[in-house]
């Protein structure tokens, strides 16, 4: 039972985590993916329902008034990303009855366990007359304010519009001034479907905030925005290809006065509007060189990013304090933000002392003035010599410990032990040698690769060139010979003229091969008589080493040489 | 005469070096009372400086909150640092820039690139080129005697591994030698397409925005980021 009991436990325990994690959403899109709220009488849309981390054995039961109508189920998706499951099922499904109407929730039981989805109210509308006529696509572009002072936020908004599911937008035009800073990238956008003029459009939303840096007027040109168009499939060999065409449409321009801020003499802050703007130490109670953060807050509306952190005024010399970070935090508060700034701030002498109100200057927008903030005074206690005091408690010491660490993180330690004077080093090779150096082994493979190729191409036309020059080559081995009075000599010539001339190798040339070739030369039987006499004459020479004055066999190759010369 | 001569050289070059190994200490005393500022003014006046009083330079810079300049001093401090002195800088860089809100988690190459950096400080860029070299020779020696053996295919390997990390080393340091790096150090720098307030505005750089110097006209600079290239006063840049 020990093993086998642990094992269901762990099994129970393993379904009871499955289901604690398992989530199921109920989403309403187009047919392309993007989230609706509206639709029209008939118009098919898609329900998708996702579930996480649960293995689904049974179809999920979807909930819905008799105005749904499903059309179809679509195959079930299973996806594993990073080790989460997410099982996806898709239905077809239009509505038959104008109206609000809910959609959900999706029920899935397993072993006994229920677990329900979101609802999702989707109004349906007659389909209009107009719809046929309605825009493909347009931009809007808007602003909250028209006038405003320098530094105040503006939000922006660029709505794109379009009435079909078939156009995707591709490229936006980002709001970019160098007289005004912009807050806000493409990435984040919101999606929806608006009814204009009668008309349904889906659209897709980008946000900005605005903060103009100088006054004047302040032209928001109209912005761009590309989006691509599918096109009907055809029939042809390539019609699975989809096809897109690519338009381009702009938004409306906009222009915001901005005026100068009221004169003011003292330094302000900010430029916006704050609920709160507080300070507070953690801990309260601390040793002396022991660290404590203290941390302002800047609550409200405006360009926090630009908020600088601000010095802490009337320190007393017991304190000593270090600008450590700064960070901005969401709000509870509709579109504002919170801004904090930590010091971390260490107690030099024992005693209770005072951290002063800070007092900060800003203009406020929704008045219109300039308002003045105080934080509330903050007193904290530092203990005389920590070697002397009692062990704190362990988790005290904890917190002590890892504020100490984060001190440590912050104080930038500066360098006392290293040499202080530069460290001349030998100067490096010139760059041009380094190259020539690395190049090196690329020049030696080149230069023993083109002698490849050179060499290489000789033996391929070797044949080629010695038949061209065989005369040539000819003539000069007989002059060589001539003047060293080698007869001899004389044979081997003419058989390597023919060898060569008849690109053939020397064993092949025989009396009866060059008598052939003389005839195909077109040579009278008289004349190769003759030369057979010459060639007996030079055998001779050769091989009987038979005295004949070498002017005659000279004279006699030189004559048949060019003959040949015309013949061969 | 030639030996009085020499005498006075030897007596400047140790009272120099003397009077800046105690400004040294006394700047280091300041900065540990929380002066930073006549810290910082005793470092600079030293007439040489290495890589530590870079640092240190960059550290009171921090704490007077000119971030551009502490950068500029981090930097400065990379160009005859020993590993552990790069380590630091770039740490205290990192440090500058998430203060600035314009740190970039660095991707892996990035950090690989950075660790190799870090561990050959110390060498200078001459070995690094004949380390690079003589791998680079015994690579193609190997490949062009290759035999079907084990331990050809083994030093091959291994060779061309040290002729990627000398490659390495050797860009980074010659990049650290040769290219003209700057700091942005104004807030909203206008980019112009030509060296005059005339020319257009092609975009701006932002404060601590490391940019390299390609070229400079009276009281403009031609600088690029990545692909970004433009003209900017040169009072907004503080050169490393």
């Amino acid at each position: 039972m020990g093993k086998n009991g642990g094992n269901i436990i762990i099994a129970l325990l393993l379904c009871m985590v499955q289901h604690a994690w398992a989530d199921i959403v109920l989403r309403a899109q187009t047919m392309r993916g993007q989230q609706i709220d509206a639709v029209s009488i008939g118009e098919p849309f898609v329900i998708e329902i996702s579930v996480q981390d649960m293995a689904v054995n049974t179809l999920p039961k979807l909930y819905a008034d008799s105005a749904l109508v499903i059309d179809r189920q679509e195959q079930r998706m299973h996806i594993t990303i990073n080790g989460q499951s997410t099982n996806r099922f898709r239905y077809i499904v239009h509505m038959n009855a104008i109206g609000k109407h809910t959609l959900g929730p999706a029920v899935i039981e397993d072993n006994g366990t229920t677990i329900n989805s979101n609802t999702v109210v989707i109004e349906v509308d007659e389909k209009s007359l107009e719809d046929t006529q309605k825009k493909e696509a347009f931009a809007r572009f808007e602003v909250d304010k028209e006038r405003v002072v320098v530094n105040e936020q503006i939000n922006c908004m660029l709505t794109f519009y379009y009435g079909h599911d078939t156009i995707e937008p591709k490229f936006v035009e980002e709001p970019r001034f160098n007289n005004a800073k912009v807050i806000g990238t493409v990435q984040d956008y919101t999606t929806g479907s608006e009814k204009i003029n009668g008309s349904r459009y889906y659209y897709i939303r980008w946000q900005w905030q605005l903060y103009p840096k100088v006054s004047g007027t302040l032209i928001i040109p109209a912005r761009r925005v590309e989006y691509d168009v599918e096109m009907p499939q055809g029939y042809g060999p390539f019609s699975f290809f989809r096809r897109a065409e690519r338009k381009r449409i702009y938004s409306n321009a906009l222009q915001i006065e901005v005026m100068p801020l009221p004169p003011h003499t003292e330094d302000i802050c900010a430029v916006g509007h704050f609920k709160h703007i507080y300070a507070e130490i953690n801990p309260t109670v601390a040793k002396e060189g022991e660290a404590m953060v203290l941390t302002l807050a800047f609550e409200g509306s405006g360009d926090l990013e630009a908020l600088a952190m601000p010095k802490l005024e009337g320190m007393p010399d017991a304190l000593r304090y270090y600008d450590s970070k700064n960070y901005i935090e969401a709000s509870n508060y509709d579109g504002m933000q919170i801004k904090k700034f930590e010091y971390v701030v260490q107690g030099r002498q024992a005693g209770i002392w005072e951290i002063p109100a800070q007092t900060y200057i800003y203009f406020d927008v929704q008045s219109g003035a300039y308002k003045t903030v105080h934080t509330t005074p903050l007193g904290i206690t530092i203990l005389a010599n920590p070697a002397q005091q009692v062990a704190p408690s362990p988790t005290i010491a904890l917190e002590q410990g890892q504020i100490e660490q984060e001190l440590i993180d912050d104080v930038l330690p500066i360098d006392t032990s290293d040499a202080w004077y530069p460290v001349h080093a030998r100067s490096p090779l010139p760059w041009w040698l380094f190259i020539m150096l690395i190049l090196l082994p690329w020049i030696y493979l080149s230069i023993v690769l083109i002698r490849v190729i050179i060499a290489r191409h000789y033996a391929q036309r070797a044949h080629i060139i010695r038949a061209h020059a065989a005369f040539k080559t000819a003539k000069d081995a007989l002059y060589k010979a001539q003047q060293a009075h080698n007869t001899a000599h004389v044979y081997e010539i003419v058989i390597q003229l023919f060898a060569d001339r008849c690109m053939v190798p020397q064993a092949q040339i025989t009396q009866n091969f060059i008598i052939q070739q003389l005839r195909k030369g077109g040579l009278s039987a008289h004349s190769i008589a003759q030369w057979d006499d010459f060639f007996a004459h030079i055998s001779m020479a050769k091989f009987d080493k038979i005295n004949r004055t070498q002017n005659t066999i000279f004279g006699d190759v030189y004559k048949w040489l060019i003959l040949l010369e015309e013949i061969i | 005469m030639k030996r009085i001569i020499i005498f006075f050289i030897l007596i400047s070059v140790v009272t120099t070096y003397a009077h800046n190994k105690e400004t040294f200490l006394r700047a280091n005393n300041l900065y540990h009372a929380g002066e930073y500022e006549q810290a910082l003014a005793s470092y600079e006046s030293m007439s040489a400086k290495g890589s530590a009083v870079w640092l240190n330079i960059g550290n009171c810079w921090y704490y007077l909150n000119k971030y551009a300049q502490a950068l500029v001093a981090y930097k400065r401090a990379l160009r005859d640092a020993n590993s552990i002195q790069c380590a630091t800088s770039l740490a205290y860089q990192k440090k500058v820039l998430q203060q600035i809100d314009r740190y970039v988690e660095p991707s892996m190459s990035q950090k690989m690139y950075a660790y190799i950096l870090c561990k050959t400080a110390g060498i200078s860029l001459f070995i690094m080129q004949l380390l690079f070299l003589l791998a680079w020779f015994i690579l193609w020696w190997l490949i062009m005697h290759i035999k079907r053996r084990l331990h050809y295919f083994i030093l091959i390997l291994l060779c061309a591994v040290l002729v990627l990390i000398s490659g390495v080393v050797v860009y980074g340091k010659y990049k650290m030698h040769m290219q003209r790096i700057a700091i942005v150090a104004q807030e909203e720098v206008s980019v112009l397409s030509g060296p005059d307030i005339r020319y257009h505005i092609r975009g701006s750089f932002a404060y601590g925005q490391e940019v390299e110097i390609e070229e400079q006209k009276n009281e403009w600079c031609k600088v690029r980021y990545y692909t970004r290239v433009g003209w900017v006063p040169v009072d907004a840049l503080l050169p490393v």
